[in-house]
């Protein structure tokens, strides 16, 4: 599978109009990740589109370096949906001085966030688990990455993933029991 | 420690796998099918423009201003950094043009030894002013007080205004000729130059028919280097106003335009108009003052008139002799300020002055002119000798007229004179045997009428 990633990634270095292959292999991932994160359909396309153009851009530097391409792309994809929120973020600061009554965004977010997860059990104690672990679960058994991808994504050490996978995990059962 | 994939962890992670088989998440694929277009249509697209960008790069038509900016940005950067360093540079040559302009009066002024000279000159400069003032009060004309006025004089900023107070300076007085009045609004504002002024009022005492300041050529060339050397002297020392005229230093300077004046009576209207621009002030305005003094018998016509009219014992040659004699030693001593201007100025100077002095006599000498009327009988042959005594003992007085009577007794006789003045004498005369000889009446005997008279020793 990564011999038939590479080819393709290689193909499109190549000839651009090839990325379009990897566009079709990877659209469904990285939308269903970014819904996850974000809930809202036109900020979920927003950012979906922003995350294949910026990957089209640098195709010519990505590398092996032990990680699919697929992790380079929920890479882009988590850090486009990170930039969004420091954006949000900053945009409310700004809203708040000026002396506008803003209601909590976070509290929203949240909120959404249950609502897109089905509003299980799951997704409840999900809730409560803190942005790093919630994360590094989405990644571990919803993406179905392995941890040097994880790291990669994360931008963490490889070593250090299987110790914040195994925290997020106990924290899990604490809550979910 | 249990590693996530143990039967610790089996239970959480069943659920969490449950959990993502129940989420529903629908991918819009109208939106993926949209997004897909658009990026093949870019990725089509770039390839082209970038080919475009290339054979037009190749065939000289094409130029990226963003390509060229980002690789000559740090040159381009250094243009306004250039062109505001030159504006500087440019603006900071133009200081040392004015400063040099400055420096121009510490070049003239003398050393710190001639210093005192010039004080002393600048001093006797401002009596010329002075008398421009005292000539202000005569004519009525004037508004300004007398320290105002002198200090607008200095400056020179209005000089006309300057020029109409003078001529009516002139038509105050009454001695300079009215019909020329062009020769008295040639003199500029009352600018006390510290060697100007005092040349022309030693030479005015001394010679006071040629009194007339000529602006000429040569005469501008002066004024402008006094202008520019000693103006700030005479600013400074206008409180010195009462030192006599007498005691001031002639130069050159104003001796040469004197004696222009005198060469050329003629040019002088024609020149004068530029005296406004060279301000030869210090020079009329001495010579005024020294006509009321020197010649005040001389009111009626103008300068040139004056020298003609003038009477031959009132401008003896020996004065004009002596007056050059005193001019001639000032220009070797008393010339400390700038020698370069001194030496221009002194040559035509000393060339001129013969030519003043041979003119002035030719009309110091005049004939004559007196009539006798002889009512005693005197021959003929002996009337030249007696003539020749009756004017010998006129004296000082100018004769007008003389009557020959007979005397009392014979031999001699009473001769009245008629002077210019108006006044009458009647003197005596004897003849013995050498001739007519003055004689006093001594005493008279009544009882006998007889009369003694005593010759002319004896008076």
């Amino acid at each position: 599978m990564l011999d038939q990633e590479q080819k393709l990634v290689e193909e499109a270095k190549q000839d651009p109009e090839k990325f379009a292959a990897l566009y079709d292999r990877y659209f469904d991932q990285i939308y269903r990740y970014i819904y996850r994160r974000v809930s809202d359909k036109e900020t979920v396309q927003d950012l979906v589109s922003q995350t294949f153009y910026d990957a089209f851009a640098h195709l010519k530097s990505f590398e092996w370096r032990g990680f699919s391409f697929a992790a380079w792309l929920y890479k882009i994809a988590h850090n486009n949906v990170l930039k969004w929120y420091r954006e949000q973020s900053k945009a409310r600061i700004v809203e708040i001085e000026e002396g506008m009554q803003i209601p909590d965004v976070r509290e929203d977010v949240v909120r959404e966030v249950l609502r897109s997860e089905d509003q299980s059990e799951v997704q409840a104690v999900m809730a409560k688990l803190d942005h790093e672990d919630r994360e590094i679960i989405r990644l571990k058994f919803f993406e179905e990455l392995s941890n040097i991808e994880i790291a990669e994504v994360m931008g963490l050490s490889a070593n250090h993933i299987g110790v914040k996978v195994f925290r997020a995990l106990k924290k899990f059962k604490q809550l979910f029991s | 420690m249990a590693r996530p994939t143990s039967k610790y962890f089996t239970p959480v992670i069943k659920k969490i796998l449950e959990a993502k088989r129940m989420e529903n998440i629908v991918i819009d694929q109208q939106f993926k099918d949209t997004l897909r277009t658009q990026m093949m249509s870019k990725i089509s697209a770039a390839p082209i423009q970038k080919e475009v960008r290339e054979v037009l790069n190749e065939t000289g038509r094409g130029f990226d201003f963003t390509e060229f900016f980002n690789k000559f940005r740090y040159p381009l950067a250094i243009v306004p950094s250039m062109l505001l360093l030159i504006i500087v540079a440019v603006s900071a040559m133009n200081l040392p043009v004015s400063i040099k302009n400055e420096v121009i009066v510490p070049t003239a002024t003398p050393t710190p030894a001639t210093q005192v000279q010039n004080s002393n000159q600048v001093a006797e400069i401002t009596q010329p002013s002075h008398s421009v003032q005292r000539l202000h009060t005569f004519s009525g004309s004037s508004v300004l007080p007398s320290s105002y006025r002198s200090g607008a004089s200095t400056t020179s900023t209005k000089p006309n205004v300057i020029d109409n107070s003078q001529v009516n300076l002139n038509f105050d007085l009454g001695q300079i000729d009215n019909n020329q009045p062009s020769v008295q609004k040639t003199a500029p504002a009352v600018q006390p130059q510290p060697q100007s002024a005092p040349q022309q009022n030693n030479f005015q005492t001394t010679v006071p028919v040629q009194q007339t300041p000529e602006p000429n050529s040569f005469g501008s060339v002066v004024q402008f280097l006094f202008e520019s050397q000693n103006q700030p002297e005479v600013r400074n020392n206008n409180n010195n106003n009462n030192q006599p005229a007498e005691n001031i230093q002639p130069q050159p300077v104003q001796q040469n335009n004197v004696e222009v004046n005198d060469a050329q009576p003629q040019q002088q209207l024609v020149v004068q108009p530029q005296a406004q621009v060279v301000q030869p002030q210090a020079v009329q305005t001495p010579v005024l003052e020294n006509i009321q003094t020197a010649v005040p018998t001389s009111a009626n016509g103008s300068e040139k008139v004056q020298v003609n009219n003038v009477q031959p014992q009132e401008v003896p040659a020996q004065q004009v002799e002596t007056t050059t004699t005193n001019v001639q030693p000032v220009l070797t001593t008393s010339v400390p300020l700038n020698t370069d201007s001194v030496q221009n100025v002194a040559q035509p100077e000393t060339t001129i002055q013969p030519t003043v002095t041979a003119q002035t006599l030719k009309f110091v000498q005049p004939a004559p002119s007196y009539s006798i009327y002889y009512g005693a009988d005197i021959k003929p042959g002996e009337r030249a000798a007696l003539e020749s005594q009756l004017i010998a003992e006129a004296g000082d007085q100018e004769v007008q007229s003389m009557e020959v009577l007979d005397g009392p007794e014979n031999n001699v006789i009473q001769v009245m004179y008629t002077f210019t003045d108006g006044s009458t004498d009647t003197k005596l005369f004897k003849k013995d045997s050498t001739g007519w000889h003055a004689a006093h009446y001594v005493h008279r005997y009544y009882y006998d009428n007889g009369f003694d008279y005593n010759i002319a020793p004896m008076r």
